[in-house]
């Protein structure tokens, strides 16, 4: 062995003190994460294999009956898969308008573009409540679109406390997330590789699907996550736009916890909607993105 | 191998003329450089010629026949971009033959192609390669093989050098060179490093303001420079600016008029003088110019003086350095400065 | 009341009770807090309610030298962080409003101080049937059907009506009232409030002719005024609040009988200032304060001197053939109601 091996180089040395300096400031981060996330899940864990009673309420315990009444109960599972289709089809929309406003965007150049910019981010200002209320006005019985259809002669047309609704009402306030994200993930691809692939005989269109499209794929993905855990997770719009007959999970256990005090159930649903959400992100991640590495 | 003509090709943004009134015309098989400072319209030129720009005037032909409302797609140019722009999610192999399968090429056909490419560009071996495993060098020639390997009627490359270390540059402008004349291929490249230009083109365009100063091969431009402009942005040139009285005498501000060579229209005009076509003798005497010496350099191969000729002018004088006789002369001697006719190039204000 | 702004609201309501803390805090730093009166941290829904015991209870109180920091929020909400904090040494409210099947649940949670007479003044002042050990009544009403003068044209006498195709699709219902509409039900076909089952099979009855459900009052009243419903059953208190804001309905006594609503205040068993508390039940149950919620809100008083203005006192009168006012069995409903409400959820909103 040699002395140069055996000593750390001085470049070494300082790279090992950067790691530590880099950890010692990672570390209050990691503790309000640990604090704030991790153990509020651990307690909620917890809570889930609790008994409910409605007297006492909350019954320590360690049962499973929680989960078996969720996958046990149709109403309950009807409920989810609501609240799948709903989320992924309002995503599946908003990839839709999504990307060839963002693509526009990203490949712009005006003067105008930080104004249309501020404007794509100026309903994040307003929240998804008071948007929802909006809604209301236009869809409801009576309202602006109901109107227009009646008077064009279209019959009525109902989009209060229908599934369509919600889904619209979804996609307007997650559509600027999407916009958001892929603007600047279309932005980090050279606009010469478009013109690479046209110069190399490829029409725009091929050229945007063999060269863009799976660049973009990864982000895309990221931004479609996005809006998908929003759209699992959305309260707002389903209450005021669905009404008390149209279900979906973040109300269902709100209401669980609230109304019902039912702390154990409403904690497994919870765990369920949390879980259920990241396994399909997972697996939409793992097939999406493994089949572009093996293509 | 095709011909491409330019004709009359203009590009406005609003008012503004990117690029003027160019005309062009490229002979199958020539390699034309087309050389400016930045702004000066060889790229948007590039972009017309590649079809990523429109023309809002004039007509761009390839063969005779005019291209100029067919889509880049159809155009069937070999573009190598600046940051040669290869696709990232594709190896080098696969980038080559993204032409190829764009053209619906059979795969034993295609990849038959793309191995001959990668051999051409030397890169056998690396053909499974993502462009971020290949180092600058490599990068480019990937870049290089996939113009190449669509048999593209036109060639373009945009600043070939210019993201190479300075080390490679002249090696690669050499085998580009090499290549492109081997294979015959009609190119158009644009830079804006003379050097760049005299080494790789046939011919060279130089560009200014939108306006095509002088087209020539090396010689040309070097030894006939048309504008002021060319005469000082290839080589160096002293440029002494003046005015022509009556018909030899040019004014310049000197303690008297320089002789012309040659009769010259009255007026106001610029005279260029290559360093080192003019000669430096300690004195006063036989010479166009006197004036004082600023300061000599002794570089080796050539000596060099600053000279003050004027209050406000100084000009260099460059020449082959003889060991014990051409020496620095000190500061503050008089000198006076003597040039063949040829060597004198004067252009009227325009 | 939109339940999603819950959220803002916790946060928020955490931000006065310690901006009330930190408020008194400094002008009293030095005094005893006993001497000073101190504060009185009152959980109440925001809107109506909470303004009138603004207007009628708070004055009484700063008389006292109290101050009042209302904690606003959906009965709900309120429940549910009232459970939670019931195991800490020292809660952040001191009165709570509820009706008084969730202080029966509460009370079942030990959750709730019992109430002592004896800090009462007026404790003998409230109708003796409203008396209960650990919710003092305030304000007090009965349920009723209300109709559209204009759509129906014969005055309902009971709740068949609801069933009948001629008001198919025009049935409405607030989905907050869920139990007690469930329980005029099983009073109308079982003969009880507390006969679940037969309210269980009228609910379902009345779904299948078409019921509509409305999240907030607002939208109910709003279905009231563009003719979307033409009747319900609801608390007759609210039907008077709506008549006076000028939606036209009529209102109509169940033969056979009517479900008795009995709000009140709750003292939870951790509450930090105990005797403000008392004080300020002891304000709200004042006559002053009474008529208020009387006047405004078309609640009949809890007490029984409460001195309404002629003209109030008739409009809150029985009819002449007085219908049965009855109550439920609140402890039987506070440990059904769960189970209640998760029927309501599955087989009368979801089926619908």
């Amino acid at each position: 062995m040699t002395l140069a091996a055996a000593t750390p180089l001085p470049s070494d040395r300082r790279e090992k003190g950067h790691l530590a300096a880099a950890s010692a400031l990672l570390t209050p981060a990691t503790a309000v994460v640990a604090v704030m996330l991790v153990a509020p899940l651990l307690l909620l864990l917890r809570m889930s294999f609790n008994r409910f009673d409605p007297t006492k309420l909350m019954v320590e315990a360690a049962t499973a009956e929680n989960y078996t009444r969720f996958f046990g109960d149709a109403y309950y599972t009807d409920v989810m898969i609501t609240t799948v289709v709903v989320a992924l089809s309002s995503t599946a929309f908003c990839l839709l308008f999504g990307f060839p406003i963002a693509y526009r965007l990203a490949r712009w150049q005006s003067r105008w573009k930080n104004a249309v910019m501020l404007l794509m981010v100026l309903p994040l200002f307003v929240s998804s409540t008071v948007r929802s209320i909006g809604w209301m006005v236009l869809f409801s019985h009576g309202g602006v679109i109901n109107l227009a259809a009646t008077s064009l002669g279209l019959g009525t047309m109902t989009l209060m406390q229908t599934t369509t609704g919600v889904i619209i009402g979804i996609i307007s306030i997650n559509l600027p997330y999407m916009i958001l994200t892929l603007q600047s993930v279309v932005e980090g691809i050279d606009e010469n590789l478009e013109q690479a692939a046209e110069s190399l005989g490829a029409a725009p269109a091929r050229a945007f699907w063999r060269i863009v499209w799976p660049m973009a794929l990864p982000g895309t993905m990221i931004a479609a996550v996005l809006c998908f855990i929003l759209a699992m997770n959305a309260f707002a719009t389903p209450v005021l736009i669905g009404g008390p007959r149209f279900h979906m999970m973040a109300p269902l256990l709100y209401w669980e916890f609230t109304a019902n005090n039912n702390w154990p159930f409403a904690s497994a649903l919870a765990l369920i909607l949390m879980t259920t959400t990241l396994v399909m992100t997972v697996l939409a991640n793992k097939l999406i993105l493994g089949r572009q590495a093996r293509a | 191998m095709s011909t491409l003509d330019i004709e009359n090709v203009s590009k406005f943004y609003g008012t503004m003329a990117a690029v003027d009134q160019f005309s062009l015309n490229v002979r199958a098989g020539e390699m034309v450089a087309l050389l400016g400072p930045s702004g000066c319209g060889k790229t948007t030129t590039l972009r017309m010629i590649a079809g990523f720009v429109a023309a809002s005037r004039g007509d761009i032909k390839v063969s005779g026949r005019s291209i100029v409302d067919l889509p880049p797609h159809k155009r069937n140019m070999g573009i190598v971009f600046q940051n040669y722009a290869l696709f990232p999610h594709l190896t080098a192999a696969a980038n080559i033959g993204f032409g190829l399968e764009m053209r619906g090429i059979g795969r034993a056909e295609a990849s038959r192609r793309v191995d001959e490419m990668l051999a051409l560009v030397k890169l056998d071996g690396l053909a499974d390669r993502l462009p971020r495993q290949l180092s600058g060098g490599q990068q480019q020639r990937v870049a290089l093989a996939r113009a190449l390997a669509i048999r593209p009627d036109i060639v373009l490359l945009d600043e070939p050098l210019s993201n190479l270390d300075a080390s490679l540059r002249s090696e690669v402008a050499r085998d580009i060179r090499i290549l492109q004349r081997e294979h015959g291929f009609t190119t158009i490249m644009v830079t804006h490093d003379q050097d760049e230009a005299m080494a790789m083109g046939d011919r060279l365009v130089v560009m200014k303001d939108g306006r095509i100063q002088q087209t020539g091969d090396q010689e040309d431009l070097y030894e006939r420079p048309e504008t002021a402009f060319v005469a000082s942005f290839i080589g160096r040139s002293n440029l002494i600016e003046g005015h022509v009285d009556g018909q030899r005498n040019f004014a310049f501000g000197g303690e008297q008029p320089l002789l012309l060579s040659s009769d010259r229209r009255s007026g106001p005009a610029t005279m260029a003088l290559r360093p080192e076509r003019l000669a430096l003798r300690a004195g006063r005497e036989a010479g166009k110019l006197t004036g004082t010496v600023v300061v000599g350099v002794y570089l080796g191969a050539v000596v060099e003086h600053a000279v003050q000729i004027a209050p406000d002018k100084r000009i260099v004088v460059r020449q082959a350095s003889e060991p014990g006789n051409r020496l620095c002369l000190p500061p503050g001697s008089e000198v006076s400065i003597d040039w063949d006719g040829s060597a004198e190039r004067v252009f009227e204000a325009s | 009341m939109i339940k999603n702004t819950t959220f803002d609201r916790i946060s928020r309501r955490n931000f006065i009770a310690g901006a009330s803390a930190g408020a008194v805090a400094v002008p009293f730093a030095g005094q005893s807090f006993a001497q000073s009166g101190g504060s009185v941290t009152v959980g109440t829904w925001g809107g109506d309610y909470g303004r009138l015991l603004r207007e009628n209870v708070d004055p009484i109180m700063a008389d006292k030298a109290v101050r009042v920091v209302q904690d606003v929020g959906d009965s709900d909400t309120r429940m549910a962080k009232t459970i939670a904090q019931r195991i800490l040494p020292r809660g952040a409210v001191d009165v709570q409003c509820f009706d008084n099947v969730k202080a029966q649940a509460l009370r079942n949670a030990d959750a709730l101080l019992p109430i002592d007479p004896a800090k009462l003044p007026s404790w003998n002042a409230i109708r003796p049937e409203a008396r209960d050990p650990y919710i003092v009544p305030h304000i007090v009403s009965a349920q009723v059907i209300i109709y559209d003068p204009e759509q129906v044209d014969e005055p309902p006498t009971d709740l068949d009506a609801l069933l009948s195709p001629k008001y198919k699709g025009k049935v409405g219902a607030i989905i907050a009232n869920y139990y007690a509409f469930l329980m005029a039900g099983a009073l109308y076909r079982g003969g009880s409030l507390d006969d679940y089952e037969a309210g269980k099979s009228y609910l379902k009855d009345v779904n299948a002719n078409g019921l509509r459900l409305y999240a907030q009052p607002e939208a109910f009243t709003q279905a009231f005024k563009s003719k979307e419903i033409a009747i319900a059953v609801i608390w007759q208190a609210r039907s008077i609040m709506w008549q006076n804001a000028g939606v036209r309905i009529e209102s109509a006594w169940p033969k056979s009988g009517a479900m008795l609503y009995v709000s009140g205040l709750v003292i939870p068993k951790n509450a930090q200032n105990k005797d403000a508390a008392y004080a300020y039940i002891e304000a709200a149950l004042q006559p002053k304060a009474q008529q208020g919620f009387a006047e405004n809100m078309g609640y009949m008083p809890s007490i029984a001197n409460a001195n309404l203005p002629p003209n109030l006192a008739k409009r809150l009168e029985l009819p002449p053939d007085a219908p049965k006012l009855v109550s439920p069995d609140l402890d039987k409903l506070a440990r059904e109601l769960p189970a209640m409400s998760d029927w309501w959820k599955k087989n009368i909103e979801y089926k619908g």
